[in-house]
């Protein structure tokens, strides 16, 4: 296939969240694929399991209705590939989002590999490790099978023993496997993942595939132990569409026309970082985050090497059961009492994807954004210690982010919630088309390329985060701008404001910096005066001297100040 | 478009399929009258295995036939000390099963046992006549009457007398709204903000308890109860919708059953209130498939207070609102004879 030549004149991308179905329709205009237009259906779970079908063709529908093209046949089947009377489209991409968390039992040799990589894979999409059984669990070997049977598990992700090595300790853990799915009626026993020692696979496989449904992929072992071979991936992809195919009918048959294979939006997430850390070559990890209804996705890339991790709350649903309510009302620049908070978060759960419209559900839910962040980067974290807090650059992205109008109130949530370090850009992606563009990647590399060129996403702003052991009031820093009329604005920063310094939109600009006593800006390199260009974004430059973290007052009153001035400053 | 439905019908035809997770036995036959709390199938619940090294036990060489030495086959019931393997000679040995059980597998000498275990039983969930069988799984359940979906369900079953003659008085119920000749009512009111007034109820030994909506602070408290307790408006301060209330009214002191099963969102089970009359005449519902004029909604998340209206109509394009949002919308004329525009995603169509 010639890229170049751009084959594929036009493109549908389909999107399945929780609560909607969105319809991406790309075409070539002018040599290049722009976004044409979006298609829409809400989605609300009912008895008839042909109900996310009904959702997309109604949501493909809406697309007909906007641009006067037919997409689906009288039989209903999606036209592909485009017509010369223009209706249809040449490839087909399907993503998904959320949904039943399918539960996996990890059933592997050593922790700090083989199992360290399963837990990676499961917890990079729409499941979740419900056991893991090792070789060196000091459990009985009936307590293991109990434990395995008691956690329910939809699958079990069988893993360990490098090609070459011993195969004792991996026949010994299959055996556990088989007594396992043994003592489950046929139709209640989970589906088996075999993901070790490659020698084995036959005899083991041979084994499992009379007592249960049964997959090969690749050897997880060797995969990075920051990143799982892509292989790998599209393996477990696989399965978990199938268990997705048997629960909503009509959707095999629907996704036979797709291009590629039905992807996680979290993968296409991952993708897109990759994509963005090629773009941006920096030192610094790129840290992308997709917020939806019942999940939060973060993927943080560098150098092309991508690591995704999917947290399983989001706006409406997941945050309840761990919510520390302090940690959100500390955002919220009203006295609204805690069980007020509790109320409507309670609520938000039973009616899920309204639209907040009264001032007290804003300002929660910009508290919730907040909590939602700052909890999803400390998970992260602590299954990936070596990530810092300096990220080059962040982008956001979800539907969620099209429900707040003034796009400065976005740019304080993610200063807000992740509190970054350093010198970054911050992007937002209101159309939550990221992890559609990043699954698309794989069937026409150059869409996404042509579509983020556009514009698509919009640049907030470059953001500069001083760190500084000073008292809040001290002056940190000095700055110099050299303006493109040659004139020079100079302001210097004291710790705990923010400043708002306006640049030219998409122009680059000199910044010349002097960091004062016990301040940095780049932890790496102590630098106290250096020189920096910086590209001008839809709000300019941000210059965040707060401390890290974020001391709030516990106090009423100072605190609906403190956080009125922040956002006075944005504005 | 989907849409999301709440029914609030005072005479209708219920059908509930009543199935369980997975294979067991059912206890009932078509056309046999059933009670809310009766048992209408049952399935072992999870059981504990047993993992046996026959070789390693009675002290079988590796060059043997293993098989020889046990006595037991596959999918045999065993009980406690019976024989499972022996092997004779100078020094006689056994083996014998731990447990009461049944043996799954035999497989080289390794043998697993499933212990006998308590079963998981399906009650009816309501007053009703049985008229279809899903083999092994469970039955259809049909009736008559009223039905009130909730929002949120404790997950008991349960039935009993109604108690609702308190609702018209007041929003938020009161100790002295109580007393001991109510005791072992389902009992009705439209707010709960205390824990004094649980309290009360529990000294009255409740077979039920309808609630219009708690805050959230006594969410822990309400889901530990033992009884049946379902929600109608949800959490906060709203009493329950009128409605639901001219239904409940109508209804005091007849015979209701309380399914307070809890929402999952993947397969839209909801908590529901049944009222079975004996009258046979009752239609069933009608699933709306879209928004229209005429439709009564419930508005969530827009701060009204009653929250209920008529659909006036719906644009055709998305609109504006104060807050800068751009969504769907409608125009709903509210019970105060207002007229507010709402977007659709914050309605609910209650169907009566």
């Amino acid at each position: 296939m010639d890229f170049k030549t751009q084959e594929f004149k036009s493109v549908v991308a389909i999107n399945i969240d929780i609560n909607q179905v969105k319809v991406f329709l790309f075409q070539i205009v002018a040599g290049q694929y722009s976004l044409i237009a979006v298609g829409e259906s809400e989605l609300y779970f009912q008895h008839d399991p042909s109900f996310i079908i009904k959702g997309i063709h109604s949501a493909l529908y809406h697309l007909e209705e906007i641009t006067n093209k037919r997409f689906i046949a009288d039989d209903k089947q999606f036209i592909i590939p485009s017509r010369k009377d223009g209706t249809g489209a040449d490839q087909l991409i399907l993503t998904y989002n959320g949904g039943k968390f399918l539960r996996v039992a990890i059933v592997g040799i050593m922790e700090d590999s083989s199992i360290r990589n399963a837990e990676q894979l499961v917890n990079s999409t729409y499941s979740k490790v419900v056991e893991i059984i090792g070789l060196n669990d000091p459990r009985n070997q009936n307590i293991r099978i109990d434990s395995i049977i008691r956690a329910d598990p939809d699958i079990i992700l069988f893993c360990g023993g490098s090609d070459q090595g011993a195969s004792h300790s991996v026949l010994q853990m299959a055996n556990i496997v088989s007594l396992v799915c043994k003592s489950l009626p046929f139709e209640k026993r989970p589906e088996i993942i075999y993901a070790a020692n490659i020698e084995l696979q036959e005899k083991i496989c041979r084994n499992f595939e009379k007592i249960a449904r049964t997959h090969t992929t690749k050897n997880i072992i060797s995969s990075d132990k920051n990143e799982i071979e892509p292989d790998i991936r599209d393996d477990y992809n696989r399965v978990i569409n199938e268990f997705r195919y048997r629960e909503f009918s009509g959707i095999k048959d629907f996704c036979s026309f797709c291009s590629t294979s039905p992807m996680p939006r979290s993968h296409g997430i991952a993708n897109m970082a990759k994509f963005f850390s090629h773009i941006y070559k920096s030192s610094k990890e790129v840290l992308l985050i997709d917020i939806s209804s019942d999940s939060t996705t973060m993927a943080t890339a560098k150098s092309g090497h991508t690591a995704a991790k999917v947290i399983p709350f989001g706006t409406d649903f997941g945050y309840l059961a761990e919510m520390n309510i302090n940690l959100l009302k500390k955002w919220i620049p009203k006295p609204i009492s805690n069980d007020d908070i509790k109320d409507y978060l309670f609520q938000k759960t039973l009616f899920t994807n309204t639209l907040s419209l009264t001032e007290n559900a804003q300002l929660i839910d910009r508290g919730l954004i907040r909590y939602i962040l700052s909890t999803a980067l400390q998970k992260i974290k602590s299954s990936q210690p070596s990530i810092g807090n300096s990220f080059e650059p962040i982008i956001i992205s979800g539907d969620i982010f099209s429900q707040i109008p003034d796009e400065r109130d976005i740019l304080l949530s993610v200063l807000d919630g992740i509190q970054p370090e350093g010198i970054t850009t911050i992007i937002v992606d209101k159309l939550g088309i990221a992890g559609t563009l990043g699954a698309i990647a794989k069937a026409n590399p150059l869409l996404p390329v042509q579509i983020i060129d556009s514009g698509i996403f919009t640049n907030l702003g470059t953001v500069i985060c001083p760190v500084s052991k000073q008292k809040g009031g001290t002056d940190i820093i000095n700055l110099r701008i050299d303006r493109s009329n040659g004139e020079q604005d100079r302001y210097t920063v004291k710790k705990g404001n923010i400043l708002k310094i306006p640049l030219e939109l998409g122009k680059s600009t000199k910044l010349d910096i002097q960091c004062l006593k016990d301040t940095t800006i780049d932890r790496s390199k102590k630098k106290r005066f250096f020189s920096i260009e910086v590209e001008g974004g839809q709000h300019g430059l941000i210059i965040d001297a707060r401390s890290r973290p974020i001391a709030i007052a516990e106090d009423g009153v100072i605190r609906t100040n403190q956080l009125e001035n922040w956002y006075k400053a944005i504005k | 478009m989907s849409i999301r439905v709440s029914y609030l019908s005072a005479q209708t035809k219920i059908k509930r399929n009543r199935l369980l997770p997975g294979d067991g036995h059912v206890k009932v036959l078509g056309g046999q009258q059933v009670k809310a709390n009766d048992v209408i199938a049952e399935m072992e619940a999870h059981q504990k295995h047993m993992v046996l090294n026959v070789r390693d036990s009675i002290n079988v060489s590796p060059s043997e036939d293993i098989n020889h030495f046990i006595h037991r086959k596959e999918l045999e019931w065993v009980d406690k000390g019976d024989l499972i393997a022996e092997k004779n000679g100078l020094f006689k040995r056994v083996l014998r099963s731990p447990v009461k059980g049944k043996i799954i597998s035999i497989d080289n000498g390794i043998i697993l046992i499933e212990s006998h275990s308590p079963t998981k039983k399906l009650l009816a969930g309501f007053d009703g006549t049985v008229v279809e069988i899903f083999p092994e799984r469970g039955a259809a359940i049909e009736t008559t009457g009223a039905l009130l979906q909730c929002v949120w369900g404790n997950n008991y079953i349960g039935s009993g007398t109604l108690l609702s003659s308190n609702l018209t008085s007041q929003d938020i119920s009161d100790p002295t709204d109580f007393d001991m000749n109510m005791r072992g009512a389902i009992f009705s009111v439209n707010i709960i903000n205390s824990i004094g007034i649980l309290n009360t109820i529990n000294q009255l030994n409740p077979r039920g308890l309808i609630i219009g909506s708690i805050p959230a602070k006594l969410f822990p408290i309400i889901r530990s109860q033992k009884y049946p307790i379902v929600l109608l408006e949800g959490f906060g301060n709203s009493p329950i919708n009128k409605y639901a209330l001219d239904i409940l009214i109508q209804n005091n002191n007849q015979h209701v059953c309380i399914n307070a099963q809890s929402i999952r969102r993947d397969e839209t089970i909801r908590p529901e209130i049944i009222i079975p009359s004996e009258s046979l005449i009752g239609e069933e519902i009608i699933h709306p498939v879209e928004f229209a004029p005429g439709q009564i909604v419930r508005i969530h998340d827009m701060g009204i207070e009653p929250n209920l209206g008529t659909i006036e109509k719906i644009y055709n394009e998305k609109i504006k609102f104060d807050n800068g949002i751009f969504a769907n919308a409608a125009n709903i004329m509210l019970e105060s004879s207002m007229n507010i525009n709402c977007p659709l995603s914050n309605l609910e169509i209650l169907v009566r």
